[in-house]
């Protein structure tokens, strides 16, 4: 266990800060602290997290998309700047190339700030029958040469997957027990505890908010939330500030198929919450705020 | 050399003795002079903060003496105890020669050294203004403000007019142009630099909690408030307090911080007590205040109240003389941070810079550069250490350093059209062109020669 400072990214794919009202899934859902973020309305707090809503437009006409707000997240540079629109589904040639070079875990690595890691788990077939596209997170773990966790270390309490009750694996035919909320949040800090940084990846939001299916959205949020805030209360928040954020608006107004236009909710939790909450304004401002986090010592 | 070295100007020995020993409790280093010549000795020699003159029988010998004085260091402060005698002379002598303050005697000690305090303060902050003035001229930095373009000069010059004082300030620019480094310069140039700076972000501070965030709150004064809490003005007290991004404040807040303002005093949540405070407030904001005041966002009689002064700092597009000097700044303090190897960066890495249009102003510039810092494992950072550049930005240099010619244009054509296009973008300088093309100047002059005689080119 290291006792420096560290840094836990929680990324959620597809979550925006919309309005209330029928097609926004956490108006009236009970226990959705602190993810239910409403436009215009001070939020309830849960150990002092500061909500930033974040710009996902960067500048860029459009919907924000998953491929280039990844990488701008996992990176800092502008990724739909630089192809010029937002770039869907999974990076491209050009976006890869920035991720290789640019990503956070190369970052830190290049800086000698470690342990650094991957909290998700990869099936078998990952390695088997590898993609031909990959995620921004997966390339970026594969470009700075860190090792995936996988199935086995997830049932060695190593690992989550990103539904971290396991169904979806269960589902899949993988050999692994459900998980409550309280159990993965617990394997989740204990990986916090032991590393320097930590990534974490989410995105059953942003395929509910695509079905626009409201019972399952609610279902969800509930478990997502409860996920969060035991993880929070088993944290050092002395020690660790935590940053969740999201590339794009969708579950929040499941009344369209697409993503939204809406910003997004940054919230930083920790003791040095205020100076960082106060440098982020766009996703190009998460990398380099997880950068001084971890290299300003005092 | 000490900020507490002080000269006593006494012409009477055991009179100075006692004087220093006074000076020596209150940790003055203090050396008494007995005339005019040994006084003029001691400011040359050990570059005291202050002069303390109390030889006072006649005014004339003083008048002369702070003379002399000025010749040698204008800001010199000079504190005068004198006799008894009539005001008008006393008011000439300070008004004349620009003595910081008189006292007659019968001397009040405790408001003797308020004012050597004080007066010691401005001397220090005064000398480091002159340093800092230097520093501009050396190297383009004020403070940790970097740039020496016309427009940054003008900041300068208006921080160093308003830090003395205890005047309210409003500071306004786009977000990332550096409007907290400025109220941290504000600070540390003025007499409370030793004193507490505090900063509160508006924007960063839940609504329900901003309250008890800038005044404090007594134990149970709210569900979760376990415990006594200072406030924001209370934790700044005699020093300065930045309330960053105003125009992000609830209104009602607004109005009672405008009470605090007026009553130089705070009540905390839950409590019936004001307790007195002291601070310098400085404000800023990325909107434009009258616009923020048409919108709704600032009350009016908030920003008179803050808008003593204003400062406006301009984006980086606006200052883009300052971006190679700003970068190379970066580079240098970042790689220290860091602890790697990056030194400069390549005149290719810089043009890539020169090119951005820079949105995010220099909060962006840090955040690439610091990318960069980390990435170069050399001691040059080259073009490829930034990411590639953005798609308007590559519109932007296929028109201004591109030449598209169709296929099959004859190799003579295609050499002048580049010769052109080369001349065009060096302005005309054909030493820089023969440089960029690998040619020798004369192969330059003898080509253009040749389109001269062919009326391919015309010199006006």
């Amino acid at each position: 266990m290291t006792t420096e400072p560290s840094v836990l990214l929680f990324f959620i794919d597809g979550l925006g800060i919309g309005e209330r009202g029928p097609f926004n899934p956490f108006d009236g859902l009970p226990a959705a602290a602190p993810l239910a973020i409403f436009s215009g309305e001070s939020p309830e707090r849960f150990r002092d997290g500061i909500v930033v809503p974040t710009d996902p437009s960067l500048g860029v006409a459009g919907r924000p998309q998953s491929a280039s707000g990844q990488t701008t997240i996992l990176t800092g540079v502008n990724a739909p700047a630089l192809v010029g629109y937002h770039k869907q589904g999974f990076p491209n040639k050009a976006l890869l190339e920035i991720i290789e070079q640019h990503s956070i875990f190369r970052q830190l690595k290049q800086l000698g700030v470690g342990p650094i890691t991957f909290a998700n788990a990869y099936t078998s077939r990952f390695f088997s029958e590898r993609p031909r596209w990959v995620s921004a997170t997966t390339a970026a773990v594969e470009a700075a040469g860190l090792q995936f966790r996988t199935v086995a270390d997830l049932n060695d309490g190593a690992a989550l997957y990103q539904d971290f009750t396991n169904q979806l694996l269960i589902e899949r035919g993988e050999d692994v027990a459900l998980r409550n909320e309280e159990e993965a949040a617990e394997v989740l800090a204990r990986l916090c505890a032991a590393h320097r940084f930590t990534l974490y990846e989410y995105f059953i939001t942003d395929k509910i908010g695509h079905a626009q299916d409201m019972v399952l959205a609610k279902k969800v949020l509930t478990s997502l939330a409860r996920f969060l805030r035991e993880l929070l209360t088993r944290l050092d928040l002395d020690r660790t500030t935590v940053i969740l954020t999201s590339d794009h608006g969708n579950i929040e107004d499941l009344s369209i198929r697409n993503h939204t236009l809406h910003p997004v909710p940054t919230i930083v939790w920790g003791s040095k919450r205020e100076k960082t909450a106060a440098r982020i304004h766009d996703l190009t401002d998460i990398t380099p705020a997880i950068v001084e986090l971890l290299t300003n010592i005092n | 050399m000490s900020s507490r070295n002080v000269i006593i100007y006494e012409q009477d020995h055991h009179n100075g003795a006692s004087l220093r020993d006074l000076l020596a409790t209150w940790g003055y280093e203090a050396v008494v002079a007995e005339n005019i010549s040994a006084a003029l000795k001691a400011v040359s020699e050990l570059r005291p903060t202050l002069i303390v003159d109390n030889t006072s029988t006649k005014l004339t010998n003083d008048s002369q003496l702070v003379r002399e004085i000025r010749a040698q260091d204008v800001d010199l402060p000079v504190v005068l105890l004198a006799e008894p005698t009539s005001p008008e002379s006393l008011a000439q002598v300070v008004q004349q020669e620009g003595v910081y303050h008189y006292f007659e005697r019968p001397l009040d000690p405790d408001k003797f050294r308020l004012v050597l305090e004080r007066a010691i303060d401005l001397a220090v902050a005064k000398r480091e203004n002159e340093l800092l003035r230097r520093q501009l001229k050396d190297k383009g930095a004020f403070g940790e403000l970097v740039g020496s373009s016309e427009a940054m000069r003008k900041v300068y010059t208006l921080i160093e007019q308003v830090a003395p004082s205890s005047a309210s300030v409003l500071i306004t620019g786009e977000s990332g142009t550096g409007k907290e480094l400025v109220a941290r310069t504000i600070h540390k140039m003025s007499p409370r630099k030793h004193k507490p700076f505090v900063a509160i972000n508006c924007s960063a501070i839940p609504e329900s909690l901003m309250e008890s965030e800038l005044f404090g709150h007594e134990k149970g004064a709210f569900t979760g408030a376990a415990s006594r809490r200072q406030g924001c003005f209370e934790l700044a007290d005699t020093g300065t307090l930045l309330l960053d991004e105003i125009g992000e404040m609830p209104a009602l807040l607004q109005a009672k911080l405008l009470r605090v303002i007026e009553e130089r005093a705070v009540r905390r949540l839950g409590s019936r007590k004001e307790i007195e405070v002291d601070v310098r407030l400085l404000a800023a904001t990325n909107r434009h205040p009258q616009q923020a005041l048409e919108e709704g966002k600032l009350r009016g009689d908030l920003l008179y109240r803050l808008n003593v002064f204003s400062i406006h700092l301009p984006s980086l597009e606006e200052r883009k003389e300052d971006l190679s000097l700003l970068a190379q700044h970066l580079v240098t303090q970042l790689a220290e941070k860091h602890n790697r190897p990056a030194r400069f960066l390549s005149p290719s890495a810089l043009s890539a810079l020169q090119f951005h249009a820079w949105p995010g102003n220099v909060r962006e510039l840090r955040n690439v550069i610091e990318r960069a810092v980390i990435i170069c494992s050399g001691e040059q950072i080259e073009r490829h250490h930034f990411a590639p550049y953005p798609i308007e930005q590559r519109e932007r240099l296929r028109n201004e350093d591109t030449l598209s010619l169709p296929v099959g244009t004859p190799l003579e054509e295609v050499e002048r059209q580049m010769i052109m296009r080369t001349l065009q973008k060096t302005k005309n300088n054909k030493t820089r062109a023969a440089e960029l093309l690998g040619i020798s100047l004369k192969t330059l002059h003898n080509k253009l020669n040749l389109y001269r005689e062919r009326g391919l080119l015309h010199d006006d």
